[in-house]
């Protein structure tokens, strides 16, 4: 049975421009959806710590940021029981196969170079959304 | 980016063998399609095999090794780990317990198998066309 709660989605990102482009073009296609971005991933930590953030159905996280970086926030959600479940997308201006191997073995569920036009960046937000959020079945979003 | 590895699909129903392969062969022209029964078969042929397969496609409910439990063998693998196929559940039927259990092992995504063939098409279209545009360690010509 589909759960008539809002999808939540958190972006933890330090860019400022790239987040309000995503927010905008999310807005454009989903306006019921919730976007919370975390430009210092300090923040959330704090937040997940005092057990107040309300758990996503979706996280898209940068790679390349200041402590802690992405791959260390990578570690701490796939080792966090509330959080490992929750489909985590990693966005990076790598294309490192060395980068991407490591985020898999750490538990990404996929792994995307940042993109570098508006029009790449509106095609990653329509079929991230729509892969994750309106077909796959998820454990914060069932179908069943 | 081109993307020519073999899509590994493991369904012991032979009807949707039957039903998926074409689908599959239009859909990723470039990509063989390599059907087995079992997750045995399948996990053999990923330990041996020198092919960089482009993505595992499983049911979950299987005779003898259940999808689930050929994720959690490649999983407890390390070489099969490192090599971090992306491994996507399609299944019918598919139940609460199934999904959480399949996000545990950390899957790059659960598709409950619809009924039509359309549906089914556009279900597999989408799946493709996402990993075509993902970087995975396998979409790369060198070790």
């Amino acid at each position: 049975m589909l759960m008539a709660r809002r999808r939540r989605i958190w972006i933890i990102d330090d860019n400022p421009d790239y987040c309000n482009v995503v927010k905008r073009i999310s807005a454009d296609k989903r306006p019921d959806w919730e976007l919370e971005f975390f430009p210092d991933s300090r923040k959330l930590l704090d937040l997940l710590e005092k057990d107040v953030a309300m758990v996503p159905d979706l996280i898209v996280l940068d790679l390349i940021m200041p402590e802690p970086d992405g791959i260390k926030m990578l570690h701490y959600i796939k080792r966090n029981r509330q959080l490992r479940p929750i489909p985590t997308i990693i966005v990076s201006e790598s294309d490192s196969d060395t980068d991407a191997s490591l985020c898999y073995q750490a538990g990404a569920n996929s792994y995307i170079v940042k993109p570098a036009s508006l029009e790449e960046l509106r095609h990653f937000v329509a079929v991230t959304w729509q892969y994750w959020l309106d077909i796959a079945a998820t454990p914060s979003h069932q179908r069943l | 980016m081109e993307v020519g590895g073999p899509i590994v699909f493991i369904d012991d129903d032979e009807e949707d063998q039957f039903i998926l392969k074409p689908i599959l062969e239009s859909i990723a022209p470039n990509s063989p399609i390599l059907f087995f029964n079992n997750g045995e078969k399948a996990i053999d042929f990923l330990r041996t095999t020198d092919e960089r397969p482009f993505l595992i496609i499983s049911e979950v409910i299987m005779k003898n090794m259940s999808g689930l439990e050929l994720r959690r063998q490649i999983e407890q693998d390390k070489e099969l780990k490192k090599r971090s196929i992306p491994f996507i559940f399609f299944t019918h039927p598919a139940y609460k317990q199934w999904v959480e259990e399949a996000y545990e092992l950390t899957i790059q995504g659960f598709f409950e198998k619809k009924s039509s063939t359309k549906e089914i098409k556009q279900q597999l279209e989408a799946i493709v066309s996402y990993w075509t545009n993902c970087l995975h360690p396998n979409r790369f010509d060198d070790e």
